[in-house]
């Protein structure tokens, strides 16, 4: 349903050819151009229809050893002129100890699959049927559903590329579509919320009635929830919430942080950090995940790498920069967070290797404690460098082994650092946490002993 | 941007085949950014964005497009799109503008992309010296400066046509402490609606003190006990607490489609008679503030609760035909890239007669959250939960040792109605607000209030 995305090769070829006489020894630029449709549905209508088209690009350039970056997304005379002048100026104040450089790119790059032609053919009427399916489906789940309150179908497709004066020439298109349905019930004066999430490359794997279900039991199963008493529980995080609590704190892994202190990581390449069950691993591409990096915002091929392997710690996550400052080869981490962002660190797909028994055996094996379905407010209750964490949380009382009754309004607090060394089971239901970008962060259940939880 | 008659053409294409309202917003943003770890400069960037939004409404139904490619031809296959998207019943007509009327939400002296790079990595290199230098274990420092210069262009099918320019500054110092394997971090982030004179202005150094004072006082501090207990709250960034608590669920875009706690709840009493809450877009010269909105509507202040009493929503154009009533000035977006939608500006909790020391004399046993982190709420049934980044105990009515790590969750509703103090010094503290229509700058604020009981999450098990 969509032309492809134009990369502006004459603007770009043009700014590159110029940029030596602006006083710049080798540059580069990194465009991205996006595609997306959103259909919102609510109360049996399109409410809402979205539709864009958008690019920009970024410019890198190398004066006096240091790299200066400009952004645009205008592309005439005008803009060419403001992003060398800007560039220079930027790479001016810069006092950077080791210097970011360019890359001429690798002799070969691991193949990937992110774009699905057969997903690109689906129209408005396919995707509008399948959003207003999905409400109906929930809103007749259960008379005690009342709302579907946010029901978001979105379909995009991402471009980027990197040319730069050294002759790296690199190219990648993606599309995705994802699903989000919440549902509201009430239920005796009570008032509980839901969701379900569905992203993917195959439409024709939506199962409506699979999606409705979730969504509903999710905010039906918190019907009656009440606090339990504060104290020390043990607990088996659910994959998704366990995802969500490694994505707050993936940052450590990053060499940047560890180069410059903000990482607690720092100097401990070969130490037990974690229990033995700990394995936790940055690969380019996994079969359970939704997007594949063949090569990173430098134009460095991505590998598959052991961070922890039986709980020692084994290596950082670096970039260009930081591979030169540790004098290690870059691990293909340098990305971008867009055009309008610098060279930084982030994951491609970062995971808690699944183990081999079930969510339910962790249950088993807990025999009594608290089942944490959701943490809530991870953005604010998580600091990434003292790997403190005090975080509302929704779940269920385990008693023998068996959720008892659903959990909420309270608490759940430790350390990250700390969590690593309690970690006593991990499960094999891998789940990745749906992303816009590089750093996709995935994990299994885990069951960790000891987490303090405030309630009654 | 765009000359009036080629935006009466795409205001008319857009109702072509349906639709009984258009509007295109049309921005061009210059920003700049630097950023310096340990006192040393390692990024820094200047760039243009440039983008336009075509929406049409028919009813409560929308349609929005948008795309940085400003040529008419484009502009109008797009509107025309959008249009036939809502075709039921074409009710076709020609648009006309009214004559142009700027708006000045920011009044800068001067522009900040006029002020050389150097200028700002000066003042970043301050804070980090700064900060460093306040304690032996302050190990790292980072710190920050963004601006961005913004000129908008509205024009909709009822003849508005405005343009305005919003100009913002803001810095940042974090400072970290490091006491054996414990790190503490301590941070302030002012921001201005106006030009760099505000950064100019700001006490650089007694912030960069402030923030490596909280990161010494958090490395040395115990973990926060849990449980329920009073908690004071201070004043400033604890406006948080009514943002995440209370105001998102007063937003049409809950509110408008009953999934909020406080719909269909107007003259009720719904918070303690100590509350009274306001939300105003039109205090000059505020970091929340607006003389349009991001629909073309001029702005009112909106009192939300008065002596408890819920008073008014927050209200869009599409919140508007949900709820039978008209917009109030509160349609806003991060850029062109999102579709408006009701939002909150310089929101906060009016002050009372208390001072903060009687509030503290008052408790005998509790917390004073003396500073906060941000979080979150889930409007349709309340539920909330933010951060705080410094805490002390309040013991036999005086603060005593600091504690770290706590979080405070509950139900807005059930907060409102327990808060039984409020203080006399009313502060703003500046903010990103992120929602449905992406991120955008808004005031907390607040005197020191007192919540008679609210559940404390801490790493510590017992008193």
């Amino acid at each position: 349903m969509s032309d492809r995305i134009d990369i502006p090769d004459p603007f770009i070829d043009q700014l590159l050819s110029r940029s030596p006489i602006a006083g710049f020894s080798e540059s580069e630029v990194y465009f991205n151009g996006q595609e997306s449709v959103q259909i919102q549905v609510h109360e049996r209508k399109i409410v809402s229809f979205e539709s864009s088209s958008t690019s920009g690009l970024s410019f890198r350039g190398r004066s006096a050893q240091q790299m200066g970056y400009s952004f645009t997304e205008v592309f005439d005379e005008g803009a060419e002129s403001f992003l060398l002048e800007k560039a220079r100026e930027n790479s001016d104040v810069l006092e950077t100890k080791e210097p970011e450089t360019l890359f001429e790119g690798e002799k070969e790059y691991p193949a990937t699959d992110n774009f699905s032609p057969e997903l690109d053919k689906k129209d408005f009427d396919y995707f509008s049927k399948t959003a207003l399916a999905l409400e109906d489906a929930i809103l007749k789940y259960d008379p005690r559903i009342v709302a579907v309150d946010d029901l978001f179908l979105s379909y995009g497709i991402g471009t980027q590329a990197i040319r730069n004066t050294l002759g790296l020439n690199c190219d990648s298109t993606h599309n995705i579509l994802s699903v989000y349905a919440s549902s509201r019930c009430v239920a005796e004066g009570q008032t509980k919320t839901g969701f379900c999430v569905w992203i993917g490359r195959d439409a024709d794997t939506i199962d409506i009635a699979a999606l409705a279900k979730e969504s509903a039991e999710d905010s039906l199963s918190k019907l009656g929830a009440a606090p339990v008493r504060s104290g020390k529980y043990s607990v088996v995080l659910d994959a998704r919430a366990a995802a969500d609590l490694l994505t707050a704190f993936s940052g450590i892994f990053s060499a940047d942080a560890v180069q410059k202190g903000f990482s607690l990581l720092a100097g401990k390449i070969g130490d037990k950090i974690a229990s033995e069950c700990v394995d936790i691993r940055d690969d380019g591409s996994h079969p359970a995940s939704f997007l594949s990096f063949s090569f990173d915002s430098e134009g460095v091929a991505t590998r598959n790498k052991q961070l922890i392997e039986k709980g020692t710690l084994l290596s950082y996550l670096h970039n260009r920069k930081t591979a030169a400052t540790d004098g290690v080869a870059s691990t293909g981490n340098g990305f971008r967070s867009g055009y309008k962002g610098s060279i930084d660190i982030a994951p491609t797909n970062l995971y808690f290797a699944p183990g081999k028994s079930s969510q339910n055996s962790l249950l088993k094996e807990m025999n009594n404690g608290l089942f944490i379905k959701y943490l809530i407010g991870l953005h604010a209750g998580a600091n990434e460098i003292s790997g403190d964490f005090s975080l509302s949380c929704e779940g269920f009382l385990v008693v023998d082994g068996r959720k008892d009754r659903p959990v909420d309004q309270i608490t759940v607090s430790g350390n990250f650092f700390k969590l690593l060394q309690s970690v006593v089971a991990v499960a094999d239901d891998l789940y990745f946490n749906p992303s816009e970008g590089a750093g996709i962060i995935g994990s299994p259940s885990l069951l960790i002993e000891g987490l303090t939880i405030s309630g009654e | 941007m765009l000359n009036p008659i080629v935006i009466e053409r795409i205001l008319t294409a857009a109702l072509t085949y349906g639709g009984d309202f258009s509007e295109v917003y049309i921005e061009r943003t210059k920003s700049s950014s630097l950023s310096a770890v340990n006192g040393i400069i390692e990024s820094a960037s200047t760039g243009i964005e440039l983008g336009v939004g075509i929406r049409v409404l028919k009813g409560i139904r929308s349609v929005y497009v948008f795309s940085n490619d400003l040529s008419e031809k484009t502009l109008i296959r797009l509107a025309e799109n959008a249009s036939r998207s809502l075709s039921e019943n074409p009710e076709a007509r020609h648009v006309s503008l009214n004559p142009m009327i700027n708006y000045h939400s920011s009044k800068p002296i001067t522009l900040p992309l006029s002020v050389a790079q150097k200028t700002k990595a000066d003042i970043l290199r301050l804070a980090s010296s700064r900060a460093k230098a306040y304690h032996e274990i302050i190990t790292q420092t980072s710190s920050s400066y963004s601006d961005m210069e913004r000129n908008i262009l509205i024009a909709n099918s009822e003849g508005d046509h405005v343009t305005d320019q919003r100009v913002r500054t803001r810095f940042m110092i974090d400072a970290v402490a490091t006491l054996g394997e414990e790190k503490q971090t301590g941070y302030f982030a002012p921001g201005g609606n106006g030009g760099f004179e505000f950064v100019e202005s700001l006490p650089i150094e007694t912030l960069a003190d402030d923030a490596a004072r909280i990161a010494v006082t958090m490395a040395k501090a115990g973990p926060c006990p849990s449980g329920r207990f009073p908690v004071v709250i201070g004043n400033g960034f604890g406006g948080v607490i009514f943002h995440e608590a209370c105001g998102h669920a007063l937003e049409a875009s809950s509110v408008g489609i009953g999934a909020s706690v406080f719909a269909g709840k107007l003259g009720m009493q719904i918070a303690s008679n100590v509350v009274t809450a306001i939300d105003d877009p039109t205090m000059a010269g505020e970091w929340g503030s607006f003389e349009m909105d991001d629909e073309a509507v001029v702005p009112e202040r909106h009192v939300l609760i008065q002596d408890g009493v819920l008073k008014g929503y927050l209200i869009d154009r599409i919140g508007a035909r949900r709820m039978n009533t008209v917009p109030n000035g509160a349609g806003r977006r991060q850029n062109y890239k999102f579709a408006p939608t009701s939002r909150m500006s310089n929101t906060f909790i009016d002050a009372g007669s208390d001072t903060k020391e009687q509030i503290i004399a008052d408790t005998p046993f509790g917390i004073y959250a003396a500073n906060m982190g941000g979080g979150s709420v889930d409007p349709s049934t309340g539920e909330f939960n933010f951060a705080v980044t410094e805490a002390y105990m309040i013991r036999d009515g005086k603060l005593a040792e600091p504690v770290r790590g706590a979080t405070l969750i509950g139900k807005g509703h059930e907060i409102l109605l327990n808060i039984d103090r409020v203080g006399n010094d009313r502060k703003f503290s500046q903010g990103m607000c992120g929602s449905y229509s992406g991120n955008v700058p808004t005031n907390v604020g607040q005197p020191t209030i007192r919540v008679s009981e609210i559940t404390v999450g801490g790493q510590k098990d017992d008193l």
